[in-house]
């Protein structure tokens, strides 16, 4: 270190956000939900029980409301998605769109070791349809 | 080690989940690094009547 900076010379170190280090480090994680022909309320839902001894933080979530059948493409494709703590019973975030939506937190939600995550996307068109949610982190 | 058992010990980096008509759900499970898929379908997951269908585990 020379004049107060770190030294980054050599590759020997970085300054990374927490994401992007965890993907490089290989704790990110990313959990993914999809379910057909879902109706008005209706919806997947994906579960995951924090490992032992570790925490999950939450980065961001996007999900999609896509028509089931063709003849219904044109419509509105309203959907709602959300993330909770399922063991706390908290909901960390919510979000609707019309035909799906993403947001990236600028603070990360924690989830617990022990504590069951739930990630959820919900039907609110007037027709079938087809949702997929992502929801990605890490967990460290 | 079985899916089930990638999934309780946070061994994975990938989760998809993809819900059945009759409830249950598949589950894949990737790593980053590993050359493996570990895919299974259970009824009842994190449930009392948990249960594990089917399990596979194929090459990436």
């Amino acid at each position: 270190m020379t004049h107060g900076y770190p030294d980054f010379e050599g590759d020997k170190s970085g300054l990374y956000l927490k994401p992007e280090w965890a993907a490089k480090e290989g704790i990110n994680k990313t959990f993914r939900v999809v379910q057909a022909a879902c109706l008005y309320g209706v919806g997947p839902t994906g579960a995951y029980v924090v490992t032992a001894g570790k925490t999950l933080y939450i980065c961001g979530l996007a999900f999609s409301v896509n028509a089931n059948l063709a003849a219904d493409a044109e419509l509105n494709q309203i959907g709602r998605a959300y993330i909770m703590d399922n063991t706390t019973g908290v909901v960390l975030a919510d979000l609707g769109g019309n035909g799906g939506g993403q947001v990236v937190f600028a603070v990360p939600f924690k989830v617990p070791s022990g504590h069951q995550f739930l990630y959820v996307v919900v039907c609110e068109a007037n027709h079938a349809c087809d949702l997929r949610m992502v929801a990605w982190g890490y967990e460290i | 080690m079985t899916g089930r058992d990638k999934l309780t010990k946070g061994d994975f980096n990938n989760m998809s989940q993809d819900v059945q008509p009759d409830g249950s759900v598949i589950i894949t499970l990737v790593k980053l690094g590993e050359d493996k898929v570990y895919r299974f379908r259970v009824k009842d997951l994190y449930g009392k009547q948990e249960k594990v269908v089917s399990e596979e585990v194929t090459g990436w």
